[in-house]
Formats: structure tokens, sequence, C-alpha cells
């Protein structure tokens, strides 16, 4: 007898729906799976047959045929593994079936059904296509909620969801769903059907230092206040224990939450991640801090599933690259595109995926190998090819892409004692929200977005202003884009000072954060 | 084929055509030509030609100052050893005069044996391409036998018989010339000092000598450049093959201002462990004195020092704190040489030491305001050409003020200067560009240090009403 169950699966970001065809015919004991399976899938022949003898029921000893439709659509994952027992069991007649059911769940040998990365977004491409429920693992009920527009069932075992699918459906809701587009709809949907708080915190915020951790560093400080309120890349140079990690760590605690919106999409890319089920949806902005030994597949995104990677990750967040240098080039020079683009095109034999990813890059570096360069104490016996060869790893073009460069030096010792209690996150925090607000209200978009005419037409130079800016603009190398970054970075000094006009002394501090390289020899500038 | 032209004064390919006839030809096959019987036309042109021969015979590996005398004392001129190794029968030659020259000196004569003569023979049919090289390069070339040969080196035991010049032979003739050294990785002091040396010797009118290195060399180089005086760079390779490469700019500015970048090695020779002792000794060669600035244990310039005692020129050491790895060196130098060695205990008493006051005749000095302001246009006119630090200050804004006067005592880091103002950071990093822009600091790593009026040793400044306040 043939069966028919609806099912989806991921593909990149987004959730198809897959349509699963069983046929248990008879003939040779066997069980093919078509229609595009990759080895995962096919690994569910195993998982499938071990979990309908352990949950009670008989496996056919018939011929099973299981067909994915669409045919042309690659599957991957166990998302797939529920709907297929279900089909067998459904046409092996020991199960019957009624209604339009989608069902989605990874089934262990013992017939418990576990959550699968992706489930939110899957549950949104099922609620597209009108269906009316899904049973979903019981783990991943908080999250497939969140989708909304239909019916979420909750089964712990392939005998529980057996038991749900042959009920009756009881008191049909007549009402039509709303139509769910995904990252559109998905919160509205989420807050009336699930009762899921929009408000509800992640917990994962509580562990960021707080500012008042970080002793000296006043220049850093600022310039990490600045980069944050206008979304600028910043990369913070020093010598190692200067503070640059501590400093970055506490990014999480001055970052405003994510915005309806964002949170949405935030909480997409949680789920496809993998991680876990989610609970509820994200509102912390994401900080990622990936290893500088990460791979370029790990970074942009790929592998052989095409999944996000850290720059997807870190969407609407930062991206934590500490020594920046020591990443591999491949993968520095990878980051270019995302960061001109907000967003990452990744292509696979057979596979294509747009991922976004506009992130805001904060790089930690030490000034040469050994570190102590530019300390004036004589301790640094790199030579000076070496130290413009380590600088230069990170390419020009890249370069050209950040627009804040801060040196962090040694904390004297009286900066660890002596000093009053610096200001803590909440405060800075509040101005950088403000200056945020700021931004958004006159643009659109953070001043780090801005150029050509937006740019030139928010910062409203006046007469003395423009012929001080010509005059900075020589410290630039009188480059287009370095006068453009110092506008952009000067125009973010006037939102956090609450001034409408950008003024010269906002111009001179943005001229501070420029690129340092080229002045490793003091005695070299003349 | 001509290789004889390029070297002395300009002259075009025709002239040298004309004289050299009389002299050594050097043929396409690459053998030397002589061509006898013919009279010298021009003394100039002979002078040009023994200097070519010169740079070709002691382009041959294994001729070093010893064996080049020997070589010289046996057949009167470089033109004649190569005139000897040219004939068919060159070998013979060379070592019947090489054995009567060295009187019977057995080791000597084995030393110069068969192999050098072959050499020499191999070695003079590369002289087109040496001597082209050298010209190409841009370089000029003094020989030991030149009146243009600085006197000072001259005296030392075994002289360089060649050096190989850019930019002004004249710097290394200067009435008072003072070599400052020290380490490679100074502290910020350290550099902060050799600059004050360096501007006040520049000042004075000395001609500062160093080795080009970063650190402390590149430091009194730069600093005597922004002072518009002249100073004298010593290569630790050739020419081609400059080192520090950081420090080519620096490098071109010091020939544009006047002074010299010098090397005793043939152009190409790739700086090693061993050429830079022999720098040294050119260093301190070229000096009157010798000023070591900051030394750790087993700084080269300790090397530059000891060649100083050795040369009989005057030692100064600037001493470093006890606990200083940066200046151990020099602590222990002036406990291995009391009475030989002095310290320096202030910029105007080295002045005085040095016996500059009476040499900085007005005439060194206007003179060095003078390419100063030619070198920089915008500084020309009036007290403008070297503004006294107190009258830059009083220009400035109360918050530029007060940072320019912590930048005066040495480099410092914006949190640094947070610190000891008490103002906002964002009011220092203004502040701080506005002073970038005047040329009253640089910007390096993360560091500012003083630039321009505000780089030198305020000597000048003394009785300046300025002062006062400048030093508050």
């Amino acid at each position: 007898m043939l069966a028919s169950l609806l099912s989806a699966t991921l593909h990149g970001l987004d959730g198809r729906s897959v349509r699963v065809e069983v046929d248990v015919a008879p003939g040779l004991p066997g069980f093919t799976i078509v229609g595009l399976a990759d080895t995962a899938l096919q690994e569910a022949r195993e998982r499938v047959r071990g979990a309908i003898r352990n949950s009670g029921y008989e496996y056919p000893p018939r011929r099973i045929t299981v067909n994915l439709a669409p045919a042309d659509l690659r599957k991957s994952g166990a998302s797939l593994d529920l709907a297929i027992a279900l089909g067998i069991l459904v046409g092996s007649e020991q199960v019957a079936a009624h209604g339009r059911w989608a069902v989605l769940g990874e089934l262990s040998l013992g017939g418990d059904l576990h959550p699968v990365p992706g489930l939110l977004p899957m549950v949104a491409a099922l609620a597209r296509r009108r269906t009316g429920r899904v049973v979903v693992p019981l783990d991943g009920l908080e999250e497939a909620r969140l989708a909304g527009g239909i019916e979420v069932v909750p089964a712990g075992t392939l005998a529980e969801a057996a038991v749900l699918l042959r009920e009756h459906r009881r008191g049909r809701q007549r009402s039509r769903p709303p139509r769910v587009e995904l990252a559109a709809d998905v919160v509205a949907g989420a807050a009336c059907e699930s009762g899921v708080s929009a408000q509800h915190e992640d917990p994962g915020a509580l562990s960021a230092p707080d500012l008042t951790e970080v002793r000296g560093q006043a220049q850093a400080r600022r310039a990490l206040e600045l980069a944050l309120a206008g979304g600028h890349c910043l990369v913070m140079v020093g010598p190692p224990g200067s503070g640059k990690t501590l400093l970055a760590r506490t990014v999480p605690g001055l970052l405003p939450p994510l915005d309806d919106d964002e949170a949405r999409l935030a909480t997409i890319i949680v789920s496809v991640s993998g991680v876990g089920p989610v609970r509820s949806l994200v509102r912390t902005r994401p900080f990622r801090a990936p290893h500088h030994t990460t791979s370029y597949a790990a970074m942009v995104g790929g592998g052989p599933f095409v999944s996000p990677g850290e720059v997807t990750l870190a969407h609407n967040g930062v991206l934590f690259m500490d020594e920046l240098p020591e990443f591999d080039r491949a993968t520095l020079e990878s980051l270019r595109q995302p960061l001109e683009d907000g967003r990452v095109a990744i292509s696979r034999v057979g596979r294509a995926a747009v991922f976004p990813s506009r992130f805001q890059l904060i790089g930690a570096m030490n000034p040469c190998p050994c570190g102590h360069a530019g300390e004036g104490d004589g301790r640094c016996h790199c030579r000076p090819a070496t130290v413009e060869r380590y600088s230069d790893r990170i390419s020009g073009p890249l370069r050209d892409r950040i627009d804040m460069w801060v040196h962090m030096p040694r904390v004297r010792p009286e900066e660890y004692v002596g000093a009053a209690t610096p200001e803590d996150s909440n405060t800075v925090a509040a101005r950088i929200a403000d200056a945020r607000e700021v931004q958004l209200a006159r643009n659109g978009i953070p001043n780090s977005r801005l150029c050509g005419r937006a740019l030139r037409a928010a910062c409203a130079l006046g007469s003395a202003e423009q012929s001080h800016a010509i005059r900075l603009a020589e410290l630039e190398g009188w480059s287009a884009r370095g006068i453009e970054r110092l506008l952009r970075v000067a125009r973010t000094a006037a939102d956090l000072a609450g001034s409408a006009r950008v003024e010269s002394t906002h111009l001179d501090e943005a001229a501070r954060y420029r690129a340092p390289f080229g002045q490793v020899l003091p005695e070299g500038v003349m | 084929m001509l290789g004889v032209q390029a070297l002395g004064p300009v002259m075009t390919r025709e002239a040298a055509a004309q004289i050299s006839v009389e002299g050594v030809a050097y043929g396409a096959a690459g053998g030397l030509q002589p061509t006898r019987g013919v009279r010298v036309a021009d003394a100039t042109a002979a002078a040009n030609l023994e200097r070519d021969a010169w740079v070709v015979l002691l382009s041959v590996p294994g001729i070093g100052p010893v064996t080049f005398d020997t070589l010289l004392a046996a057949f009167g001129s470089a033109r004649g050893v190569l005139r000897a190794a040219s004939v068919a029968s060159g070998r013979a030659e060379l070592e019947d005069g090489v054995a009567a020259a060295s009187g019977g000196d057995a080791a000597l004569t084995r030393g110069l044996g068969g192999d050098l003569a072959r050499r020499i023979c191999d070695g003079t049919g590369e002289g087109t391409r040496i001597l082209e090289r050298v010209r190409a390069l841009g370089l000029s070339v003094v020989t030991l036998e030149e009146p243009d040969y600085p006197e000072r080196l001259r005296r030392v035991d075994m002289p360089p018989p060649l050096l190989f010049v850019r930019g002004s032979k004249a710097s290394m003739q200067s009435a008072k010339s003072v070599a400052v050294v020290g380490t490679r990785w100074p502290t910020d002091k350290g550099r902060l000092v050799a600059g004050w040396i360096g501007s006040s010797l520049g000042r004075a009118g000395a001609v500062v000598v160093s080795g080009l290195a970063v650190g402390i060399d590149g430091a009194a180089h730069a600093a005597v450049v922004a002072e518009g005086g002249r100073t004298v760079a010593v290569l630790g390779g050739g020419h081609a093959r400059l080192f520090p490469r950081a420090h080519e700019r620096l490098a071109d500015a010091i020939v544009a201002s006047g002074g010299a970048v010098v090397s005793e090695l043939q152009p190409d020779t790739a700086p090693s462990r061993g050429t830079f002792p022999r720098r040294n000794r050119l260093v301190s060669g070229l000096s009157d004195a010798v000023v070591v600035v900051e030394a750790g244990r087993r700084s080269g310039a300790l090397i530059t020092a000891g060649w100083a005692l050795e040369q009989g020129r005057e030692c100064f050491i600037v001493p470093g704190a006890l606990d200083s790895a940066t200046s151990a060196g020099c602590n222990a130098f002036l406990r291995t040489f009391p009475g030989q060695a002095r310290a320096v205990c202030g910029i105007a008493e080295l002045i005085e030491d040095l016996e500059l006051d009476t040499v900085s005749g007005t005439e060194a000095e206007s003179d060095a305001r003078a390419r100063s302001g030619a070198a920089r246009p915008d500084r020309v006119g009036g007290s403008a050409i070297d503004p006294s630090r107190g009258s830059v200050l009083a220009t400035l804004s109360a918050a530029e003020r007060m940072i320019a006067q912590i930048l005066t005592e040495g480099p410092a880091t914006a949190d640094d200067l947070a610190r000891r103002t008490s103002l906002a950071v964002a009011t220092i990093l203004s502040a701080l560009t506005l002073l970038e822009l005047r040329g009253l600091i640089a910007a390096a790593g993360g560091r500012y240090v003083p630039a321009g009026p505000l780089r030198s040793w305020p000597a000048r400044a003394r009785g300046d009403s300025g002062r006062a306040g400048t030093r508050a």
C-alpha cells in the first residue's frame, strides 16, 4: 500500500517541504530511498528499521521504496526519519492516518524522537504550505512554536507519533492560519500562538564581563564605544596582556538588543546552526569569537550541507577575531565580500545558498610577532621588515574595510591599583543605544554603512570644516576610501556628542583612528 | 666598448673615447688591451683611469689592503697590475713581480701564488661590468691616493683603499665629525636622546656619522636631516644591497640634505655577520669622536667605541640606569676604560666637550640654515626657519600646549596623556591631530613622538622669553 506524508528539509537558511511517499509492496525484502538523498538520509534506513522494531511494531519483510519529492531537490539530514518510519507503518497497514499531517524529527534506534537543526525554518516552510498540523520532537516544541501559523504537536517517541497520527482531528480550527513569511511574521505568530514572550531574554548575555573590569585603556574604551555606536569595524593593536581580549569580551554587554526583524532572523540562524533546540526568540546580538585556526569553510559557511559559517552566525552582531594576522590568508580574504555586501553567496556542486552576513568585525592583533613593538622599552627585537610582514598579513583591501584602528599600550601598574573605578557597561551601553537611534532615524542604517552622497549629506560640513577635512586627508594618504572612513567615524563621534553637525573636533578625533601601518619606525617619520 | 668614462667628473662618451686611447680599453672579449706609446693627454683623465683600475683590481676576490699594497708596490700603479695581467704571459709576469716586491717574504709570496694571479687575470675581464654597475648606481669612488679621501680615515691603521660614496664627498672632510651610535632596539628615551644629540650636533655645524641601522643610528641621522645638517651614513653592505631596507627613504633624505652614504664594500656585497664590524671601524675612523647613546651588553656600538679608542678618537658614553638592560653595555664600557671613555652628562656639556662652540662659527650654522630652508620652502623667511620652542608653544591652545609639553619629555601614548592631563580622551585625540598637522608631533605605532621644533634639545632657547613657560 502506498503512504504519503509531508515533511521538510533544510536548504540554506530556508525550509523546503518534502513529500515522502512510501510504497510497501510484495517482493524480495528490500529498502530503497530515491530522490537525491544524501548519506545521512541513506543511513535513515538503519535508524528507521531499528526504531520500528523497538517501538513494538513489525518491520515488514517486503519491498519498501521511499520516494522523496520534489525529486530535483537535494535532501539532507535526519529530519525525514519520522516521516519515513510512519510511512512504512501506514504502508504496511499497522497504522491508519487521517488528515493532512506533517511530521519532522530524527529517530534513534530505540524509537525516541530527537530535534533536528533548522526545525524553526522547516516548520515555517510547512506553515507557508498551509499544512494544518505538524508533529515535532518534544524537545523542539518551543522552537517549532516560534514559527506560528500551524498547529504544533509534540511527540517523544515514534509510538507516540503513530498514536497522534491515528487520531481524528478534533475541533479543527476553521480560521485561516495566518500566512507566514519566513523571518517576517514568525515573531507575530510566535507571540500570539505560543505565548512565547518576545521580550524573553537569552541568559547568555549575563556572562559578558563589565567594562569596570577593564583598567586603563582610556583610548581603547573610547574607540570601542565609537565603533559599537556606529557599527564600525575596529582593530585593536597591542602587546600581549594589554587587555584586548577582555575589552572585546565586554561587547555583548554594550550592544543594544536586536529589534523584531533582526531577532527573527537571528533565531532562525541559531536554529539552523544546530547548537540545540532554541528555547525562545534570540534577542541578544550575536558575539562570535572563532579561534584563529578556523577554516575557510567554517568562516564563510559551506561544507557538505552548505551550512552557515561564522560570518552568518554573527549577522547583525559582532565577529571578534583575536590574533587577526594568525588567521589563514584565505580565511581573512574571504571576509571581504561579506563586509562589503552584508551577505555571502556559497556555491557547491548541486547546491547554492546565500546567507546574510552583516557583521561588525572587531579584531585584535599584536604589533609584531613578539608582541612588543612600539612599547619603547627596547624589548622588541623584531626587524622592521618582520614587523611590516606581520602587519601585511592583513591585506590592503581588507584594511580598507576597517574604519578604526586603535593602539592599546601595556597597562601601567598605577592604573590597576590607583585609578578610580571606570565607567560601567550600562552607562556606555545607554550612550551607544542613543547614538544608534539617532543614526537609524536619520539614514535608516548605521554610519558604518554610509557612503558616497548619503555620507556627504549626513556629514554636512561647513566651509571651515571642509577645508579642515582636506588638510586631514593628507594624513589619510589622500585616498578616497580614507576620506570616507574619516567622515563616517567623525559622524559617529558627532552622534555620540549629540551634535547635529560634524565639527572639526570630531574630524580630528576620527583622524586618530586611521590605519597605523607604515609607522613602525619612529625615526622613519620625518 | 668603454668602461672608463664614468666615474669622476661628468664626461661624454666621446670625451671618454678620446682619453681612453692612452689608457686601458676593455675589449669586448673582456681582456685588457694595453695601448702603449701614446702620451697622457690629461692629468684628470689619467686619475680617472687609475681610479677605475683600483675599482677593478679591488673587486677581485682575495685582494685586501695588504695584497693590494704589495701589488701596487710591485707594479707602480693599479693600471700597471692590470696591464701586466692582460698580456699573454700575464700570470707569470704577476708572479714574478710580486715575488720581487715582497722581498722574499715567503708567506706573502705564497699567498699571492698562482691562484691569485689567475684570479686577477679572470677578474679584469669583469672590469667593464663592474664599472658600469658603479656608474648605474650613481656612485662616486674615492681612492686612498686622492685628495678627496677623508683625512681622518687616512690616519687609521690600514685604511680601506676604496670608498663608494653616494652624495657629497666633501661631507666626510668637514672640520668636525662626530659619530652617534647605539643599539638597534632602543628605549623611547634613548631614541629621544639620540635625536637631541643629533640635532644639536647638526645645529653646531658638525657632521654626524652613524651606521644607518634602525634604532639609535636612524634616530640620530633623522634628527640631523630634520635640523638641515649634514650626516654621513656608513653601510654594512654594498650600495645595491642597502640594509636595512626600512631606511631607504632615510638614506635618500641624507643624500638630499647634503650628506653622504658611504661603503667600503663593492656595490653588490651582501651585508653579513662579518661586514658590520668593518662598518663600525669605518664609522669611528670617519669621526673625531664617538658618542654611544644606548648599548646592551653585546651591542655592536661598543665595537665602534672600542675602535674609537684604538684609533685615538674621543669616546663619549651616555650612561644609563643601573638596572637598564639597554644601557648595560654603556655602563660596563665606562667601567672598563676609565680615563679613556667619558660620560655624557648633558647635551650642552657634550657640545662643550667636543669643542664645538668654537667650530660652530656662524658660517657653518648659517650654511645649515640655508640648506634647511632650501629643503623646506614653507619654512623660509625670518624666524620661521628655526622657531624656538617657546614661540611655537605660544601659538597653541591650552590643551595642545599641555600635550606638547608632555611630549617634549619623550614619547607618550594617548593613555599616558589622558592620565597626566585629566582631559577627556576625545579632546586629547583631537588635539593630537592638530599637533600632527602642524608637524609638531608624529604618530609611531600607538605612541606620539615630538617632531620638528619640539624634538630638538632646546639649547638655543636659553634666555628665550618663552622658555620659562615651556619647562614648567
